[in-house]
């Protein structure tokens, strides 16, 4: 028993494994990316970047805050000589620095130049310089303080000739009369104590120095404000970095520092270098308390407004010195260290920051963008190799599968199929073979069966495979059968050996003397069709055969007819007669109780020689016939020879039926009257003999013999009597005859 | 197949791109905003005002279309003038040329001369055009052929300060009212008359009289006084000027600055006469309207000494005797550069935005500029748009929007040596008439008596040689 291959559509065959390679590709595709951990180094790129541009600006940012701003070493040396040499000359008083007096402005109008020109140089937004000598306890602090604080709304442009660029925030009437210098709208002619006392850029340097115990240089108690401020009756707000002024003798006299206005410094930390759209912003921070909390100095954002920035609360994450984390998670930002003092300096806890910071959102944005794009193209992938792998298997599978229904089609219908072109060259050269080896097939097949068609002889035929459930029948097979209407292409071999018997069964038989069967087909009319059956069995095959034997069998069964009959009387012959009545003693049930009669017609020989043997048949036919119309029809009537005849009375239940039957008989025989040739009329005459069944003997011959004696005996007394046998004469005659007797 | 499948993508594409392109007739886009940059000369209030309404655009306006405005203030005009010139001559260390700044007509000119200057005719539909003051649009209309290269955004003229608190004193001892201040040749006699009054009352002291009076914008003096007196100074036709120096007219300008600075009755030491208000310098000058939110209220005579004053706001007097009323034009415009689409479309939206009616109003009351449009310029419109109007802006508003109603507004016209031209005007008398009051300061000082020590500058020579001296030096500029 073979294995039955799987069985699979050839769209299965072609979609599963276009759709698994197509799997594999996604999955490839994903793996590679998720395990190349792309996404991770696209975040730590743009996170590095980040941290780049703020490293870079950090450094110039420090460059310009150490380098730059807060070199304040030249001018102060520059003022203090100066104020010594007035000092020394008498010009000036130490008790002049705490008011306006003459001095005081005369000292200040002599140093504005100086102030205007490192304003310019630095490219500072503004510059101040506030006397002191009063200590700033609260009781002995003044109200107000001489100074001078200049501003450049546009540092850096090239500065004015005519110091156009300039404006002055503080100083005295004088200074401001004498210099060709605009003022402020809130210009006032000396520093009140909001502006100065109460500032950390006043007091904050000249306290450390003042109350300090160790005699360092002015430098060392540089101060840079971690707060904006405002001076009053104006709205910008600036940072500073100031120095206190120090006297060789150690007289703390003043602060000197330089302004950055918050807008300046913005436009010096251009947050559109940190990612495009200005989604970045830098921030400029401070950490105060020695924790990782960062006080926010300035923002240079426009899009994250001040509002939002006290709601933020930066601060340096644990995990990452150089990173920056909001208190809700929505910011990433890179840090750079701002070392802006000297260590030890008094003020180095305040530790500077320049940060580097936007939204997750933003700075990931790009790495988010490569993921929705690989997700948009996964799914397209997907989606089009899932309809493009469909739409191939079945464009190519369809064609495939037309052939293969018209195959199934053809197969039922046992035509020929049409098998359509698929398009595929080597698929519609097989079929085109196939097509032609079943022509091939059927040419052969109809060859023989057209050659037969040639013959006489009308044939039919079928074969049965073994475990085929179809069955091949000859067209004719049926019609030879007499029965016509029968669709042999969708019988199955069962339907086809069912009624196959039926047929056969319904059909009589002929047996013929060599033992071969004819059935009988009545075609109507009286006519028949006689058939021969023979099957085979080969291996698996079963085949049959039917022959129309027809014209045979009417020729044997003529001949066979000729040979048992008597052609003269049309009654059985010597040899049919011993046919049929040896057949008949086959079944005594049959013969029950039987007569043999012989009769031997009278005067036959002087008729044939008066009247000729013409007139003799016609004698011997008309005795035929009188015995043939005048017994019953189950007796059997022979004319064995010339004149004698036999007839085999059988199936009566008593010798006194039989003895009617031969008186029926005897007085018909009687009645016969024959017109002579010469006009004379004759009768008939026969002698007869009869032997009694079973009483005589069961066997033909013995009772032939018996019945011929008994004729014989009727013979030699008086012709045209009937006589029984006689058991005992016969014996003496025997006896006689033995012994050596010779009568004949 | 392939040819086909092609055409097909193709047609498909190019379907894409119109319709993708259609239905958006601007160049901006919401998600890209473009960024505008621009260069004003303002400062103080006016700074302030601007920087509140670029603002207020940003996160109204610009957020909905796409823009996003950044003002830059360059310090002073002269400053803004000199930072354009460098950015658009691509000088080296010059910043990128800005999308707008301010300018006046000679900063436009020389940068349209570059053709650098977008025509904003394109931009604008006769409707809004027509909105606006008509010599403020011609301002910009430098081929005269229409066309538009300045926008009109702030302007302003020139007004009479007069601190009240302290002619008050002296109205009421001498006698004076405001007829004394309504034309330049009574201002230069009140002056002189002020100046006696003021040495007076230290009589220990001489020579210790104070100025009344002081000027801004000497060019202003000059031009707009040569107009009045009936000769145009600088005549410029198709960007060329022909110089009409004309000497008498230029004496009585000189009689009417120079003689009076010398002899003390005028002053000028701080930058803004406005600074000399502020010290207690003069009690009175001319200066530009737009000036007025510098105005103090109070005056500190000394570090310690300070009083509060009240100022009022006169129109200008004038030079009589001639045919017409003449008013300065000034304030500049503001020029959109060359760019790239979005950028000019975005910068016009700003501009429109920035001198609608009520936002005109608004600034100009905080800045102390004048409306440019017809309609604003009713001080009814003003009184009705709710803004402040209080105060010294409230005053400049009345007397400012009288003059530009009143007067026939006057600004040269742009020609190539423009503003090198204007300087010498500016300082030529100004400079000459502060170095020679020294002089005579010191000479007072040694003793001399104020005729005495001004004798040789009041003379015939000394304007002449002057004369000549300024003469040549416009020549040169004269083409």
């Amino acid at each position: 028993m073979t294995k039955r291959k799987k069985d699979r559509t050839i769209f299965r065959v072609m979609v599963l494994p276009l759709l698994s390679i197509l799997a594999v590709e996604l999955c490839v595709l994903v793996g590679s990316l998720l395990f190349g951990g792309v996404i991770t180094k696209l975040n730590q790129n743009a996170q590095d970047m980040l941290a780049q541009q703020v490293e870079n600006r950090g450094n110039y940012l420090l460059n310009d805050m150490i380098g730059n701003w807060s070199n304040l070493n030249i001018i102060a040396e520059h003022i203090n000589e100066k104020i010594q040499d007035k000092l020394n000359h008498g010009k000036l008083k130490k008790e002049d620095f705490n008011e306006n007096n003459e001095n005081c402005v005369e000292l200040l109008k002599e140093l504005r130049p100086d102030l205007i020109e490192v304003m310019y140089n630095k490219q500072v937004s503004g510059i101040f310089l506030i006397l002191n000598t009063h200590s700033l306890e609260p009781e002995s602090a003044p109200e107000t303080l001489p100074g001078i604080y200049l501003r450049d709304l546009d540092p850096t442009s090239t500065p004015s000739q005519r110091n156009e660029d300039i404006l002055t925030e503080r100083a005295p009437v004088e200074v401001v009369r004498a210099g060709r210098i605009a003022t402020d709208t809130s210009w006032q002619p000396a520093f009140s104590k909001a502006d100065s006392v109460e500032q950390p850029f006043f007091y904050k340097p000249f306290q450390a120095a003042y109350t300090s115990k160790k005699r360092l240089e002015a430098k060392d108690y540089g101060y840079w404000t971690t707060k904006p401020y405002c001076l009053s009756g104006d709205t910008r707000r600036a940072i500073s970095y100031s120095i206190p002024l120090i006297l060789t003798d150690g007289t703390v006299y003043g602060v000197l520092g330089i302004e950055l206005l918050e807008d300046y410094m913005q436009s010096l930390l251009p947050c559109s270098e940190l990612m495009e759209l200005d989604r970045g912003s830098y921030l400029l921070a401070v950490s105060q308390k020695g924790d990782n909390a960062l006080a926010p100095v300035l923002l240079s954002s426009e899009l994250i407004t001040n509002k939002a920035l006290e709601e933020l609360q930066f601060q340096i994450a644990s995990q990452n010195p150089s990173a920056v984390r909001d208190s809700k998670g929505e910011y990433y930002g890179a840090l750079k260290p701002l070392v802006v003092y000297s260590n030890n300096a008094p003020f180095d806890t305040d530790k500077w920051y320049l940060a580097g910071i936007s939204t997750k959102d933003n700075l990931f944005a790009f790495s988010r963008q490569m993921q929705r794009i690989l997700l948009f193209s996964f799914v397209i992938t997907f989606v089009i190799g899932l309809i493009g792998s469909l739409l191939v298997s079945y464009r190519l599978s369809k064609p495939i599968q037309l052939l293969s229904n018209e195959v199934e089609k053809a197969k039922k219908s046992n035509e020929m199929p049409i098998l359509p072109d698929t398009g595929i060259r080597e698929i519609d050269q097989f079929s085109d073979a196939i097509v032609r080896l079943g022509h091939e097939v059927i040419d052969s097949s109809t060859r023989f069966l057209r050659i037969m068609d040639m013959a006489s002889v009308d044939l039919g035929g079928y074969e049965i495979k073994e475990g085929s459930d179809s069955v091949f029948v000859t067209d004719n097979y049926f019609p030879l059968l007499g029965v016509e209407n029968i669709d042999i292409d969708s019988m199955t071999a069962e339907e086809f050996k069912r009624k196959h018997q039926e047929i056969l069964n319904n059909l009589d038989r002929t047996i013929s003397e060599d033992g071969s069967v004819a059935y009988q087909v009545p075609l109507g009319q009286g006519r028949i069709r006689y058939l021969r059956f023979e099957n085979v069995k080969e291996g698996s095959r079963h085949v049959g055969l039917v022959e129309d034997v027809t014209a045979s069998t009417l020729e044997r069964m003529r001949v066979e007819r000729e040979r048992d009959c008597d052609g003269l009387t049309k009654l059985y012959a010597r040899r049919g007669f011993r046919k049929v009545a040896d057949e008949l003693f086959l079944y005594p049930e049959k013969m029950k109780i039987a007569g043999l009669l012989m009769i031997d017609l009278d005067n036959l020989k002087t008729t044939n020689d008066r009247f000729g043997h013409k007139f003799g048949d016609i004698y011997i036919q008309t005795a035929g016939k009188c015995f043939m119309d005048n017994t019953p029809d189950n007796t059997v009537c022979a004319r064995i020879s010339g004149d004698e005849f036999l007839v085999l009375f059988y199936g009566f239940n008593s010798q006194d039926e039989i003895r009617e039957k031969l008186r029926i008989l005897y007085d018909a025989i009687h009645k016969v009257e024959f017109v002579l040739p010469d006009g004379s009329n004759m009768g008939l005459s026969a002698s007869g003999g009869v032997a009694w069944y079973p009483a005589d003997s069961t066997d033909l011959s013995v009772l032939m013999k018996y019945s011929d004696f008994a004729m014989y005996q009727v013979k030699r007394s008086k012709k045209g009597a009937l006589k029984e046998f006689d058991a005992a004469a016969y014996q003496v005659e025997m006896e006689q005859y033995l012994q050596g007797g010779k009568e004949h | 197949m392939l040819r086909r499948t092609s055409k097909i993508l193709v047609g498909a594409g190019a379907l894409g791109i119109v319709l993708g392109g259609c239905g958006n007739n601007s160049p901006l886009d919401a998600k890209n905003p473009v960024s505008i940059d621009i260069w004003t000369y303002y400062n103080g209030d006016q700074l302030t005002a601007f920087d509140a309404l670029v603002e207020e655009f940003n996160e109204t306006v610009g957020k909905e279309k796409g823009i996003v405005v950044k003002g830059y203030s360059q310090g002073s005009v002269n400053d803004l003038e000199s930072n354009v010139l460098a950015a658009v001559q691509g000088e080296v260390g010059a910043d990128e040329v800005p999308n707008i700044f301010a300018a006046y007509a000679d900063t436009a000119y020389a940068v349209d001369q570059m053709g650098q200057v977008v025509d904003l005719k394109e931009y604008l539909n006769k409707e809004e055009i027509d909105a606006y003051i008509d010599s403020y649009i011609k301002e910009g209309d430098f081929a005269g052929t229409g066309e538009i290269k300045i926008f009109p955004t702030a302007k302003s003229t020139e007004i009479f300060v007069l601190n009240k608190t302290d002619w008050d004193k002296f109205a009421a001892a001498e006698g004076a009212d405001y007829t004394d201040l309504a034309d330049m040749e009574s201002l230069v006699k009140t002056a002189q008359r002020y100046y006696e009054w003021t040495d007076a009352q230290t009589p220990d002291i001489p020579n210790d009289g104070r100025a009344l009076f002081g000027r801004d914008a000497m060019a202003n003096y000059m031009l707009i006084g040569s107009m009045q007196l009936g000769t145009e100074l600088f005549q410029v036709t198709d960007g060329k000027m022909t110089l009409h120096f004309d000497k008498e007219t230029v004496r009585k300008l000189w009689d009417s600055y120079y003689i009076p600075f010398v002899k003390g009755y005028y002053a000028a030491t701080g930058r803004f006469r406005s600074d000399d208000i502020k010290t207690g310098n003069i009690i009175a000058f001319i200066g530009s309207s737009s000036g007025v939110s510098f105005l103090p209220e109070s005056v500190n005579i000394s570090d310690t000494q300070s009083y509060p004053i009240e100022i009022e706001i006169l129109p200008c007097p004038q030079f009589l005797g001639g045919e017409s009323k003449y008013a300065v034009q000034q304030g500049a415009g503001m020029v959109v550069t060359k760019g790239t689409e979005a950028e000019i479309y975005a910068s016009v939206e700003f501009l429109k935005w920035f001198t609608a009616d009520t936002r005109n109003i608004q600034f100009s009351v905080n800045s102390g500029y004048l409306p440019v449009t017809k309609t604003a310029n009713d001080k009814n419109v003003i009184a009705d748009s709710g803004v402040q109007t209080s105060g010294n802006i409230g005053k400049m508003l009345s007397v400012g929007v009288d003059t530009v109603n009143g007067n026939k507004m006057y600004t040269t016209k742009a020609f190539q040596t423009g503003t090198k031209a204007r300087n010498i005007l500016e300082y030529a008398m100004s400079d000459r008439a502060a170095a020679d009051r020294e002089i005579v300061v010191s000479r007072l000082a040694s003793g001399m008596q104020l005729e005495e020590a001004c004798a040789d500058f009041v003379s015939e020579e000394n304007f002449n040689a002057w004369y000549e001296e300024t003469l040549a030096k416009l020549q040169a500029f004269e083409n």
